[in-house]
């Protein structure tokens, strides 16, 4: 009886430009993302707290709008009031608006990013894909991108509704066009963050099968740096503060300043965190590639 | 219904939502060896893990040695189970696990090593009691669970799909094992796909199928009442045709087959008739048989006969 | 058929049981990667105030109890959702949990068991650091260790407190949702320790907030300027909590975190998980 191969066999068919896997595994892992049911939590909480948040800016900078209007018999006492709410709705509560959204962004790493590539590696899900025409950029890029994207509209959308609303409110003052303008500071501030969070969360998530490990590595990384620094901060009364560098958090909101054109607060500046922002993206994205380059294909 | 079975079900149903996994199913099962068989998802799997006491039924009643398994510790110690998926600690070494098993179960701290290792050398694991379960193969590590079900002897043992991932040798051993404990009167249930390794532990089934219950009862006992499926007896011998034309008037004789050009295959409702007659009838026809055998007397054929597969 | 006598055996009384549940999940418990990771994470905190402290610290006192007030919650909260929030669905996935409730002891001794076992784990953890911390604090005047003995006393106390209650808290939460055990502890979280926690008057709701009182100095709430502005307004000030009270309500979380937890696993049926 003749023996025949019935195993693996070569795809003959027409393979389609490689451009057009990035879509295909970036909208598979959009799907995948949405599918969880934590992610989705997270989702609408952040929605509904960033609703309140903007809601309560509106709220009470129109109350003081009233107020000021109301207040037409003291010129000086209406230039006061003008004054304070020009301060009130400015670019620190823009910044706060997408500040207040870091710990869903961060859950949402959590909760995500940590194992993506971690799941994969246990349910031998990368043997799958490289068996195909997908290359590790393909890959990497289809993991990454789905998840700054959620990060990126978390952040985004209470930042720009913020800096709408201040303009709205502002227009009386001459000062819409400058309020309204912060909307493009806050898009570049919610990219910063989007990506240092996605792509750093993804490249932890190569180190190991175990998703548990990859969740505890990427707090610590989070985490750690900043508590430590704390401690020394606290011990040293501020006098010591240059262990924030290794906390890519807080390098990430003193780049948000600087975007937002705010002094730093101390004596770490912008420049200061292009380094640890850099290492942790481009570090994450190394250990990833080599991990994924290991990958054996059966055939 | 046996007054004395050792594993009673009343109407039992188990649905999942809108799953109904098991279907109405009433049956008493006696001491001994039972063979628990059914295709995938016919809801064996849900049974065992009632009858152990880790779900409830939807509807009707399991009863273990007369009482309710459900939240019942006491009976525990009268029930030992096996699972197919999961199940031990990767952490602890089989001794420990088992130790601790045997120590909650009343042996004494000192004496629970010594019967751990008893235990596991009877599936010839003497070389892995003081190994990491998580550093052993997927054989070992089912007969690591075989060890723990069997190391307090209770009377009743659930063993779902035990011979998993297991030797040829080991599973020879696996085998003898579930045979001894049916001997020594507990009631062990055994779940398994591979068909002619239960049928070397017992003739006793159980057939379910999509939830319920098919056959119950003594294999060939089950496989004479099915009328619309003939039995086969295959005779290899020197001239097929000529022996058919010789048994082609016996009135048992229901049809013939030629499988291929040495064999002939008889079908019959009357098989002790035909195993009479067959060797009688050969040798007035000077016909020299080399074999003769049944493929129907196999719990395969049984199970597809009642599946509906037919052959 | 010829039945072959069994050896009687009686097994243990429940709570003993649960004792040996416990050791046996502590032995589980100190073979995994989890409480090493735990350990060098506390003793980075530990190492990093020693080191400031030799360096120059300016008040000692004023370092570790502004560690312990601001840190050393979230590190309980950390501690049990690493190693209560997961103990029962992690059983649950691996099969594990069929294992436990075959045995001859009731299922709410194998869940005090698991419990006993995160809590000794996350206590032992958050008061070991406790001590250490404030001998590291101290380093630089060791003539001090004996008079802020009293603080140390209350921290102590305070992470005693916060380790099981938080443990208690999230081993029901985690066994509640087994199939995502984060979800409940997370929205815990999120709700009571961050959003009540930072907000005047509500921060009562938060074991954070007791954890504070049992140190000595609860935590000052940085508020909005907006949120001051409408609460001056409407008088709303977070009442003083007596250190009994505190306690009482740290005693109340810890006691219902572990009833509820062990009904839950009482009335459950397991499937597990992955093949």
């Amino acid at each position: 009886m003749p023996i025949s191969d019935r195993g693996y066999q070569p795809y003959e068919g027409p393979r389609l430009p490689s451009r057009r896997n990035n879509w295909v595994i970036t909208s598979l892992e959009l799907r995948r993302i949405w599918a969880s049911l934590l992610v989705k939590i997270v989702l609408i909480i952040a929605g509904i707290w960033a609703i309140l948040r903007v809601a309560w800016v509106a709220g009470v900078g129109y109350f003081n709008v009233t107020l000021t209007e109301r207040a037409s018999q003291d010129a000086a006492a209406v230039e006061q009031l003008r004054q304070r709410l020009a301060q009130a709705l400015s670019s620190d509560l823009v910044l706060a608006g997408i500040d207040g959204q870091l710990v869903f962004v961060i859950l949402l790493t959590l909760a995500w990013g940590s194992g993506a590539i971690a799941t994969d590696v246990r349910d031998r899900a990368l043997q799958f894909y490289f068996a195909k025409p997908v290359t590790e950029r393909t890959y990497l890029l289809g993991k990454i991108t789905p998840l700054a994207v959620y990060c990126f509209f978390i952040c985004v959308v209470p930042g720009t509704l913020i800096a709408l609303v201040e303009g709205s409110l502002l227009q009386g003052q001459g000062l819409a066009a400058s309020r309204s303008a912060l909307v493009l500071p806050a898009i570049l501030y919610s990219l910063v963050l989007s990506v240092l969070l996605s792509v750093g969360s993804v490249g932890i998530s190569s180190l190991s099968r175990n998703r548990l490990l990859t969740l505890a590595y990427w707090a610590g990384i989070l985490f750690v740096p900043l508590a430590v620094a704390g401690i020394v901060d606290l011990a040293t009364q501020g006098e010591f503060v240059w262990l924030y560098l290794a906390s890519p958090l807080t390098m990430a909101r003193l780049l948000g300043r600087a975007i937002f054109r705010l002094s730093a607060e101390g004596p770490l500046q912008w420049y200061h965190s292009l380094l640890t922002l850099a290492a942790v993206c481009g570090g994450s994205i190394w250990l990833a590639w080599q991990r994924l380059s290991k990958t054996e294909v059966v055939g | 219904m046996s007054e004395t079975a050792a594993i009673e079900l009343r109407k039992f149903s188990k649905w999942y939502g809108r799953i109904i996994a098991v279907n109405d199913v009433s049956v008493g099962i006696d001491r001994g060896v039972t063979g628990l068989l059914g295709p995938n998802g016919a809801g064996k799997t849900s049974l065992l893990r009632c009858m152990s006491g880790q779900m409830r039924p939807s509807l009707g009643a399991v009863r273990i040695l007369g009482q309710d398994p459900w939240r019942n510790p006491a009976l525990a110690r009268d029930i030992g189970l096996c699972t197919d998926q999961g199940w031990l600690m990767d952490e602890l070494t089989p001794a420990e696990l088992i130790g601790f098993d045997l120590r909650l179960r009343g042996v004494e701290e000192g004496k629970t090593r010594d019967r751990a290792i008893e235990a596991l050398e009877q599936f010839d694991l003497g070389h892995a009691v003081d190994r990491r379960i998580n550093t052993l193969s997927r054989g070992t590590r089912q007969r690591v669970k075989l060890a723990q079900a069997f190391a307090y002897d209770p009377e009743v043992l659930l063993l779902d799909e035990p011979l998993t991932g297991i030797d040829p040798v080991a599973r020879a051993t696996t085998v003898k094992r579930i045979k001894e404990r049916g001997a020594a009167g507990r009631c062990v249930l055994v779940s398994s796909h591979v068909l002619h390794e239960v049928e070397s532990m017992t003739e006793q089934v159980l057939l379910l199928h999509k939830g319920r219950l098919v056959a119950h009862g003594n294999a060939m006992e089950i496989r004479d009442l099915l009328d619309q499926h003939p039995h086969r007896i295959a005779v290899e011998c020197d001239r097929p045709r000529d022996l058919a034309r010789a048994m082609v008037d016996l009135p048992s004789v229901q049809g013939f087959s030629f499988p291929s050009e040495s064999v002939v295959e008889l079908h019959t409702k009357q098989p002790d008739e035909c195993y009479a007659a067959v060797p009688a009838r050969a040798l007035e026809a000077n016909i020299k048989i080399r074999r003769l055998t049944s493929p129907d007397a196999t719990l395969e054929m049984l199970f597809r006969y009642l599946v509906g597969e037919g052959s | 058929m010829a039945t072959k006598k069994r050896i009687a055996l009686v097994p243990l009384p429940p709570l003993a049981a649960a004792w040996e549940v416990t050791r046996l999940e502590l032995t589980r418990v100190v073979r995994g990667k989890a409480l090493r990771a735990a350990v060098v994470i506390a003793g980075l905190l530990v190492v990093a105030a020693t080191i400031s402290c030799l360096a120059g610290a300016r008040d000692s006192l004023a370092t570790f109890a502004g560690s312990v007030r601001s840190l050393f919650p979230w590190l309980a909260i950390a501690l049990s959702m690493l190693f209560a929030a997961r103990v029962i669905s992690d059983d649950v996935d691996a099969g594990v949990i069929h294992y436990w409730f075959m045995l001859p002891s009731p299922r709410w001794a194998v869940t005090v068991g698991k419990y006993l076992c995160s809590a000794a784990v996350v206590t032992g953890v958050l008061v070991g650091s406790t001590v250490l911390l404030y001998l590291g604090t101290h380093i630089a005047e060791p003539g001090l260790v004996g008079s802020h003995a009293g603080d140390l006393g209350r921290a102590v106390l305070a992470m005693l407190g916060a380790g099981l209650s938080y443990t208690a808290v999230f081993l029901f939460l985690g066994a509640a949702v087994a199939d995502l055990p984060y979800l409940l502890p997370l929205i815990h979280v999120a709700v009571l320790e961050v959003g009540a926690g930072s907000s005047p008057v509500l921060e009562i709701a938060s074991i954070r907030h007791h954890v504070g009182v049992v140190l000595g100095t609860p935590a000052q709430v940085a508020a909005d300027e907006t949120v001051d502005t409408v609460l001056e307004t409407l008088g709303l000030v977070t009442p003083e909590v007596p250190l009994w009270a505190s306690l009482l309500v740290m005693a109340i979380v810890f006691a219902s975190g572990l009833a509820l937890g062990v009904i839950v696993t009482e009335f459950s049926e397991y499937r597990t998980g992955k093949p």
